[in-house]
């Protein structure tokens, strides 16, 4: 089983690269077929989860996590559901959206630590390009923890970002972070998306 | 707290805490210790796990971990963790008289909302909410729509920054029923009005119960 944590900060466009990123692996398990190979958890912090709502009818098994941050108050509950889909669903992969102030290498350590040491674990961190700097400003620690250890980092929402930003982002995350970074828009560029999206899950794929 | 006073807390934190930590809020698990080199020279993160033995003295409400072992005796899954939270004897010095979740967040009880509650974390303030409203779908979409933008514009107004602040509506969809009592099965269908809305604000700036009740306020025309 290979696990995906896909973080990022509030507003970043992390569940705008949960659907091309999971039927990238839905292919990768061999297309329709694959669609049970294929598992989501969201986690949400509030009571209400909300984000569900956006990956419902995308077929795939979804579980949802609310009312706190794996990262922290319902890390047991997070190993308890993966527990249960490697017993039940035996997946090639499982997508954890995490919330958008989670700390996405925190939650790898912690479970390498008590849930599996050989966890094979990718860490995506997406980034708002168009506010990550004044975000930053606010909440610098947390954004900057979000991309430490990732592998990929998607600079998202570039068409709402002028160009020099962008780079001064891009050069900013280099500093911080030795992940492959690509740029994206989910929203104008879907195409794009999804092939950054299956060069990752070759990549991933590649890593056994 | 405008997004001005936040930053000018953060570069004041910054400077003088000797931790460099970022502002946690108590509800923080005290297990979840990052060094705090902020990552400007790609330091890893130093986690400190509480144990049996621990001493520590650290905030008494936040949540110890105690992670199962092979002499473990508990009949609890092997990597579960335990959490101990808030209680009757907690001495947190929380001052709130709201009932405590186990993130220590707030719920209420406001007509109309089936669920209605508010968290801190990381800085941020939550609200969610869920209500069953039966009206036409089109004005429960008309209602959204105002209520949420008037929400933004508030937010705007006091300098909070916003994290996201997302919502839905599912509508209530027609209902069969299934009844019998041995002989004959009655298969009925029945119409349903309405739609369940969920909603959830995540922001930097205002306090929960500023937050809770412009929410409330806004969604009055639900």
């Amino acid at each position: 089983m290979k696990l995906i944590i896909l973080g990022g900060f509030l507003g970043s466009g992390k569940t705008s690269v949960l659907i091309p990123l999971a039927k990238e692996m839905v292919e990768s398990c061999g297309g329709a077929d694959g669609s049970t190979k294929v598992a989501i958890i969201e986690n949400e912090i509030g009571q209400v989860g909300v984000d569900t709502a956006f990956t419902e009818g995308s077929g795939l098994y979804t579980t949802e996590l609310f009312n706190g941050c794996v990262c922290c108050s319902i890390a047991s509950s997070l190993m308890d559901s993966l527990c249960k889909m490697e017993e039940t669903m035996h997946p090639e992969f499982v997508i954890l959206e995490t919330t958008g102030l989670a700390r996405p290498y925190d939650v790898a350590e912690q479970l390498w630590e008590y849930y599996d040491e050989n966890l094979n674990i990718t860490l995506i961190t997406v980034i708002d390009a168009s506010r990550w700097l004044r975000v930053r400003k606010v909440a610098g620690a947390l954004v900057e923890e979000q991309i430490d250890h990732a592998n990929y980092i998607l600079l998202n929402k570039i068409d709402a970002a002028d160009p020099a930003t962008t780079d001064e982002v891009e050069a900013t995350v280099k500093e911080l972070c030795e992940g492959k970074i690509y740029r994206v828009s989910t929203t104008t560029n879907p195409e794009g998306t999804a092939k950054v999206c299956k060069e990752m899950i070759t990549e991933v794929n590649s890593w056994e | 707290m405008s997004e001005k006073e936040l930053l000018d807390e953060n570069i004041e934190h910054d400077e003088d805490c000797e931790c460099g930590c970022h502002d946690h809020d108590h509800e923080h698990e005290h297990e979840h210790h990052h060094d705090h080199e902020h990552h400007h020279d790609h330091e890893h993160h130093h986690h400190h796990h509480h144990d049996d033995d621990c001493d520590c003295d650290e905030h008494e409400h936040h949540h110890h971990h105690h992670h199962h072992d092979d002499d473990c005796d508990c009949d609890e899954h092997e990597h579960h963790h335990h959490h101990h939270h808030h209680d009757d004897d907690c001495d947190c010095d929380c001052d709130c008289e709201e009932e405590h979740d186990h993130d220590h967040g707030h719920s209420y009880e406001v007509e109309g909302y089936s669920i209605l509650e508010t968290h801190s974390h990381e800085g941020a303030t939550i609200c969610s909410f869920e209500k069953d409203v039966k009206k036409d779908l089109e004005v429960i979409k008309v209602a959204m729509e105002e209520s949420i933008k008037e929400l933004v514009d508030w937010l705007d107004s006091t300098g909070a920054l916003i994290g996201h602040v997302k919502g839905y509506i599912k509508e209530a969809g027609p209902i069969t029923t299934f009844s019998t009592t041995g002989s004959t099965l009655n298969i009925e269908e029945h119409d349903a009005v309405g739609a369940t809305v969920g909603f959830a604000s995540i922001v930097f700036g205002p306090e929960e119960e500023e937050l809770k009740d412009k929410v409330v306020e806004v969604f009055e025309r639900l």
